[in-house]
């Protein structure tokens, strides 16, 4: 088939498109359009968020300017941060996955488009929900991870920042359930043949990225509702003043926020490692190790928070623990620059744009990377935090790394979601403004943080060398700016008369090149043979097919439920959340366990914590019911388990009643405020498992659950019994004490 | 006055029944090594087995575990329960069969994995491990149970006969919920202002040692249980991730014919 006949068949499904109404965007729940949302909605935040950034550099052009005041910046770079990260680098990442990743594995859509379409709905929601915050009289103003206690009410007494826990919370959920959705797609939708050892390597670093966040953004939201509590309820979980411990937040926000820097860094590095093979047209040097170091990242990456902390004054115990556990960080990430170092040596180089931009990634993250090794030693991050040094840190790994391969990424796959091609002139012209602008901004930060100007401060005096530093900053900035321009107006432009890309423009290796530009409804007409990790390039260079030369482990996958997996990653999220508020309850009541525990009736909850695990039986037995098709037994079982959570439930409205009789609110005191938050969580999951079952009730009673759809039962089944499980660990520590 | 390197050479324990232990084990490998004649690489994992588990049972470090550190009681833990059993299941001569694990078998994994998680936080119940110390009985049963926690927890992921070690996505989640298991308890006992084992708090014995510890060395009491909790939960975590690792690299290069022969390569 020639190229213009397969680009002519995608110039009609277009042009389709192009008649299909607004409606269809909005209701859509196709993975491709959803991907496109995501990235554009992305897009718009960030163009606020630069702005935000643009505003802070020209009141940083002089010393003690006052173009705004302090109230006013520090609003800003707590909006730039936060819009940053949660409504740019996530979504947009999330997008481009939810673009390729089913194109990448020959499948026809994720595993839960509904799913996926209520995932991406949170995040303008997120965002209105954020940005309202400056019509309640201030945004928030405690800086992107706000620290308390100044995020409390008692110094932040305006709404900003209870918009900005809300907002969060929502644009959390929303990132797990995409997480969930994308493990269940890549273990469940692969077409046949592409096992997982075969995946593009931007579906791997998707998979473990989606991994990271299921167990990280649990932490952030657990945080978040204690956080809320206390300004909302009265409690004191952070505050000092009153008993609490504002060092918990840090140590709850980095738990999430460490990850979070790989949750952003991962999928980048995937689209480099798809883009600098197709341009040195080479396959990656050391696929596995890339998989391996990946896996290694993620799993250091959850236990060194502490180093965002060496500044708080730990014992020099920790803090050599968590030099060592971040410096061992550098070793996989090091591998993996020797990775893409070693594909482009001796690789015949075509310097497309994305190219350039994959290569710039490469420097820049390597110097971001640099830095954030001496970040890893205590005694430099003691001299160096809260400077401007930190600003240009981690401005190198997310800007100078993953916008840079975002970029990339942008150029080398927008000719198959548009079926055109970027211009590649103003391309040039765009990466050469964004990195001589990105070098001028964030470059001279260091010597700025080192020679000591505070970050997140309005102004500075006129000391040696600030003014000129500063403002060539920002004239970086401008020159950023422009590059962004350009960028747009390249897309307006090749959108009407880009030339038209054909399938595989690039001569690219990967499944998604393999149809037509942009793909139709269902993806693909036929997915082709996949014998290795290059099916595109194996059927278009037939005699030097990869799977001749070298062999890779075949597909031979065990059938998995979509349901039953995805109620598992649901319930490992679930579990990471109670895990931070029983360490919340441990954390206040070590000290004084015993004498707490006196206001509760142990021996009523023991035995109410029968019926509950009964529950747990009883459910079992319905399960088993509705596998042999025993429709009245599976009735009678089922009732039984929503009448005893029911029971389980109407003991703690009467054990909360006492309490509360007794003076015992969450605001009296941090038994109170922990007791009611965790025993009140899990009451909450009991009330969701009960609405979930009576719903499994109704549809049976309706003959319309048969032992077809045993399996979603036995997923509601498994959220059921987790939460049985959590009333084991809540019980032991609440009512009998064990660890306090 | 003492010094380092006096406790580095004067502290071990020439009388323990852990020599004629470690004798017997170097016996009947040799025995079985002249019935089959060994490469020198086939020497290596049994040999790090006796050293380990020598340095764990005679050496200063145990000397100092028995009642002046408990940092140095948690290195003894993590060598007894990780490090042995690990070495030893490596050192047992690889087996082929054909068929794999029947589906009953199976299913008893995960008590190899709540052997070996449950024995840590077993024994650092604060009443048990005082037990542990005073009385010479439950300490051995500790020690011997530790190995043999550590060897049930290996076993489904280093079994020697590769066709009966756990499947690939779910060996990764074994192990990585037993970091997270030992990350919990590190955490609990790093931050906890509780003494696990109360006993640290007024060591009994030579105050020369004492005097080196807490003077020389700077160690506080506070900061021994910090150590104990990081060790618990940094090294620890970092032998579970070798051990995924290893097992990720020959799951990626298993192919077609030969599975079980590259699965091989990476414990040989």
């Amino acid at each position: 088939m020639s190229i213009e006949s397969l680009s002519g068949s995608g110039l009609v499904e277009r042009e389709d498109e192009n008649r299909s109404s607004l409606l269809e965007w909005f209701s859509s729940v196709d993975h491709k359009q959803i991907g496109i949302l995501y990235i554009c909605t992305a897009l718009v935040f960030l163009l606020i968020g630069g702005l935000e950034a643009v505003v802070m550099r020209i009141q940083l052009i002089t010393p003690n300017n006052t173009f705004i005041g302090p109230r006013l910046f520090d609003q800003l770079f707590t909006m730039h941060g936060t819009t940053m990260v949660f409504l740019v680098g996530m979504p947009i990442l999330t997008g481009f996955a939810n673009y390729l990743v089913p194109l990448m594995i020959g499948a026809s859509d994720v595993a839960f488009p509904r799913l996926n379409a209520f995932g991406f709905w949170l995040v303008p929601l997120g965002g209105i929900l954020l940005h309202y915050s400056f019509l309640t009289g201030s945004a928030p103003n405690a800086g992107w991870f706000s620290y308390a206690p100044l995020s409390e009410r008692a110094y932040t007494s305006l709404q900003g920042v209870d918009y900005w826990l809300i907002a969060l919370l929502v644009l959390g959920i929303g990132s797990v359930s995409s997480a969930i959705n994308l493990i269940v797609t890549i273990i469940v939708c692969r077409a046949p043949g592409m096992s997982i050892q075969r995946v593009p390597l931007f579906v791997w670093m998707m998979l473990i990225t989606s991994v990271l966040i299921i167990l990280a953004i649990p932490a952030l939201n657990s945080a978040l509702v204690l956080l809320l509590i206390d300004r909302t309820l009265g409690a004191a979980f952070f505050e000092p003043s009153r008993g609490g411990n504002s060092l918990l937040w840090q140590h709850f926000f980095w738990i999430f926020g460490h990850p979070e820097v790989y949750i952003l860094a991962l999928p980048a590095f995937g689209m480099i490692s798809e883009i600098i093979p197709v341009f040195s047209r080479r396959p990656i040097y050391g696929y596995e190790f890339v998989a391996a170091s990946t896996l290694a990242i993620a799993i250091l990456s959850v236990g060194v928070w502490g180093h965002h902390m060496f500044a708080v004054g730990m014992s020099p115990v920790y803090n050599t623990f968590f030099s060592i556990g971040s410096l061992l960080i550098a070793i996989p990430t090091g591998i993996k620059v020797l990775n893409w170092t070693a594909t482009l040596w001796r690789g015949s180089i075509q310097l497309t744009t994305a190219m350039c931009f994959a290569i710039a990634f490469l420097i820049q993250f390597v110097i971001g990377g640099l830095t954030g090794v001496m970040f890893a030693v205590a005694p430099i991050d003691w001299q160096l935090t809260q400077t401007y040094f930190v600003v240009a840190h981690f401005h190198y790994v997310l800007f100078g790394g993953t916008i840079f391969a975002l970029f990339a990424g942008g150029f080398y796959w927008f000719p198959k979601m548009t079926g055109r091609m970027l211009d590649e002139r103003l391309g040039t012209i765009t990466f050469w403004l964004l990195v001589v602008g990105f070098n001028l901004t964030f470059f001279v930060q260091h010597f700025l943080g080192m020679m000591g100007m505070p970050r997140r401060t309005y102004t500075y005096g006129d000391h040696p060398g600030w003014h000129a530093l500063n403002a060539i900053s920002t004239l970086g900035a401008f020159v950023m700016s422009l590059g962004v321009l350009v960028f747009l107006w390249n897309v307006v432009r090749s959108l009407r008369e880009g030339a038209v890309a054909g399938d595989n423009p690039w001569d690219a290796f990967t499944l998604e090149w393999a149809t037509s530009s942009p793909p139709g409804k269902d993806n693909f007409d036929h997915v082709p043979p996949i014998k290795s990790r290059r099916p595109v390039w194996d059927m278009n260079h037939p005699d030097l097919a990869d799977w001749k030369t070298s062999r890779t482990p075949e597909d031979r996958r065990a059938p998995h439920s979509v349901a039953k997996l995805a109620a598992a990653c649901f319930i490992v999220s679930e579990a990471m959340f109670f895990l931070l508020l029983m360490a919340a309850f441990i954390t206040f009541n070590h000290a004084t366990g015993a004498t707490s525990r006196k206001a509760l009736e142990v021996g009523r909850s023991a035995l109410f914590t029968f019926f509950l695990l009964s529950s747990s039986v009883t459910l079992s037995r319905a399960e088993r019911a509705l596998r042999h098709s025993q429709r009245r037994q599976f009735l009678g079982w089922l009732g039984i388990t929503l009448v005893l959570g029911l029971i389980f439930l109407l003991n703690q409205a009467y054990e909360y009643s006492g309490l509360l009789h007794h003076g015992i609110t969450i605001s009296s005191s941090l038994f109170g405020s922990t007791f009611f938050t965790l025993t009140g969580f899990h009451g909450l999951h009991v009330l969701g498992g009960l609405v979930v079952l009576t719903a499994m009730f109704v549809l049976g009673k309706t003959d319309r659950l048969s032992a077809r759809q045993s399996d979603a039962f036995t997923a509601v089944g498994y959220y059921w019994h987790f939460v049985d499980l959590v009333w084991i660990v809540v019980f032991s520590i609440v009512y009998l004490g064990v660890l306090t | 006055m003492m010094t380092t390197l006096d406790l580095l050479t004067q502290l071990w324990n020439w009388r323990s029944p852990a020599w004629w232990i470690a004798l017997a084990g170097a016996g009947a490998y040799g025995a079985a090594a002249v019935r089959n004649p060994l490469s020198m690489r086939n020497m290596l994992f049994p040999g790090l087995s006796l050293v380990t588990f020598l340095i764990a049972m005679v050496s200063p470090l145990a000397g100092l575990a028995s009642r002046y550190m408990f940092s140095a009681h948690m290195a003894q833990h993590l060598l007894l329960l990780l490090i042995v059993p690990l070495f030893v299941v490596l050192a047992l001569p690889k087996s082929r069969t054909e068929e794999p694990l029947p589906p009953s078998i199976q299913r008893v994994f995960p008590i190899g994995w709540l052997a070996g998680v449950g024995a840590m936080w077993f024994w650092h119940i604060p009443a048990l491990c005082t037990a542990s110390m005073r009385s010479p009985l439950i300490f051995d049963i500790e020690q011997a149970s530790l190995v043999a926690a550590g060897t049930a927890f290996w076993w489904p992921i280093f079994s020697p006969n590769i066709q009966h070690r756990l499947q690939m996505p779910q060996a990764v989640m074994y192990l990585f919920s037993g970091c997270l298991g030992c990350t919990l308890l590190g955490i609990y006992i790093t931050f906890s202002p509780i003494s696990v084992c109360p006993l640290y708090n007024s060591p009994t014995g030579s105050a020369a040692i004492l005097h080196l510890v807490r003077d020389q060395w700077g160690i506080t009491h506070e900061m021994d249980q910090q150590l104990g909790g990081l060790l618990m939960w940094v090294p620890a975590c970092i032998v579970y991730l070798c051990a995924i690792l290893a097992r990720f690299s020959s799951w990626h290069h298993a192919s077609d014919q030969g599975h079980a022969d590259s699965a091989a390569l990476v414990t040989e």
